[in-house]
């Protein structure tokens, strides 16, 4: 097999492709069956050698490695015998240099949205919406007391709000079959386009979302399981929406069951 | 200016801690790294491939750590950091012993063999895959642990590793093309 379109998939999976090189690469994996085998093999790969990697963690510690950082000896002492005056005058100092350098940094900061290193750093996000959906659920998930916009309570307002909005007329799915409590939503863009997305969490707190946006393209024939970052994500095309299931890579059977039951509704 | 923040950080951090205005937290410190040990040892062995060396390591390693605590920038990741002292002990040694045995080591990017010539007998045993992926170059475990598995982006894995992110990119592509043609061989897909 060619070893650049190799190293192009490798990279894909890790996010790691430019905007043209992930373009590319979602059009081949599309149109081009082989490929789009060699991609599932190498995900496959990939996902089998993590959870190897994982349940390595499960061996048994030896205890002497245990002790050994407990008897070793500390670190050597500081030079914490100055005079107390020396070391106040030097926290004032610390100080007060802390403050202008804080002073200086703000006004750089400031000024520094259209710098080309910004440009640069932005320019190395694969494109397309999956991998702004991966990067929201990063922000999102942490936010445990500001999970969604509109709560479940709210839901007739929900689909009616992100159904115009969206234009993809929904109803929200039942996840609980698969253990999943719906909290309610919030409104994304990505790919310069408004996405839908309806959050639900699992028994333990882990968080797993639902989005779509409105596409122009022909329904898959079947979804496509990928990660992107730490996220596992299951997309799909069906009548007139692209939706994809994301979550945690360590929920993947949560999310592939989700989006096997969104599919099937 | 995110680099003359560091800098910042770093002098500020060290004077503070110095005077004592921050003491290290030796306790806290010892703490974590136990905690770290599982995954401190996880890496060690991508560097080693086997389990006594990957010990041995760990153990150096931690002794380093304790002993430089006061290098270690709080605001860095310890793990992070930690794995680096891993790294560097492991070449320092290995360079050691590549000059008391006068002998060379194999580029990983040129050699087309899945397994070192570690001996696979003492690492993980039952384990066949996870065998495999330990036994595989060291430079190709290390950066699909670090990167598949850490998660670190590739500009991370190529500061971690002191490579070009070009050569972070062909080495995991390499480490995954070596797994797929063994689960290949195996199991049919």
């Amino acid at each position: 097999m060619d070893e650049v379109l190799f190293q192009k998939l490798s990279a894909y999976i890790d996010g790691e492709l430019s905007p043209q090189d992930a373009e590319q690469i979602e059009d081949l994996l599309e149109n081009d069956p082989s490929v789009a085998e060699i991609y599932r093999s190498i995900v496959d790969a990939d996902a089998r050698a993590r959870e190897e990697l994982d349940q390595m963690l499960e061996l048994p510690v030896p205890a002497h490695l245990i002790h050994a950082i407990e008897a070793a000896p500390p670190a050597p002492a500081n030079i914490s015998d100055a005079p107390s005056h020396l070391r106040v005058m030097i926290q004032i100092a610390a100080s007060v240099a802390f403050l202008a350098v804080g002073v200086v940094i703000g006004q750089s900061l400031s000024k520094s949205s259209a710098t080309p290193g910004l440009e640069t750093a932005a320019a190395t996000v694969p494109a397309g919406w999956l991998r702004d959906i991966a990067e929201y659920h990063a922000v999102y998930e942490t936010q445990t007391r500001h999970l969604v916009e509109v709560p479940a309570s709210d839901v007739d307002h929900i689909e009616a709000w992100l159904g115009k909005t969206v234009e993809v007329s929904f109803e929200t799915p039942d996840l609980t079959a698969v253990g999943l409590t719906f909290e309610g939503a919030r409104l994304l863009v990505a790919a310069g386009k408004p996405v839908a997305q309806l959050v639900y969490t699992t028994e333990s707190g882990d968080v797993v979302a639902l989005c779509f946006l409105k596409t122009d393209k022909p329904d898959t024939e079947s979804s496509k399981a990928q990660q992107i970052g730490g996220y596992h994500m299951v997309s799909w095309r069906s009548n007139g929406g692209a939706y994809v299931v994301v979550g945690p890579k360590a929920r993947q059977d949560v999310i592939e069951q989700a989006a096997a039951q969104a599919i099937s509704l | 200016m995110d680099v003359q923040m560091r800098l910042f950080w770093h002098w500020f951090l060290r004077t503070s801690k110095r005077f004592s205005v921050l003491s290290a937290d030796d306790f806290q410190l010892r703490q974590e790294l136990i905690a770290m040990l599982p995954r401190l040892r996880r890496y060690a062995l991508s560097l080693t491939g086997s389990l006594p060396d990957a010990d041995d390591l760990v153990q150096d390693t931690c002794a380093k750590a304790l002993r430089y605590s006061d290098q270690y920038h709080p605001h860095q990741d310890l793990d992070r950091w930690v794995f680096r002292i891993a790294r560097n002990h492991w070449f320092s040694e290995t360079r050691k012993r590549k000059v008391r045995l006068g002998a060379g080591q194999v580029d990983a990017v040129e050699t087309g063999e899945l397994y070192t010539t570690v001996n696979g007998e003492n690492a993980l045993a039952g384990r066949q895959l996870g065998q495999q992926i330990m036994q595989l170059p060291s430079e190709l475990a290390t950066v699909l642990l670090l990167v598949s598995v850490e998660g670190y982006s590739y500009k991370e894995a190529a500061a971690h590793l002191g490579w070009p992110i070009g050569t972070v990119m062909s080495r995991i592509s390499r480490a995954r093309q070596l797994l797929r043609e063994r689960l290949t061989e195996k199991e049919p897909m």
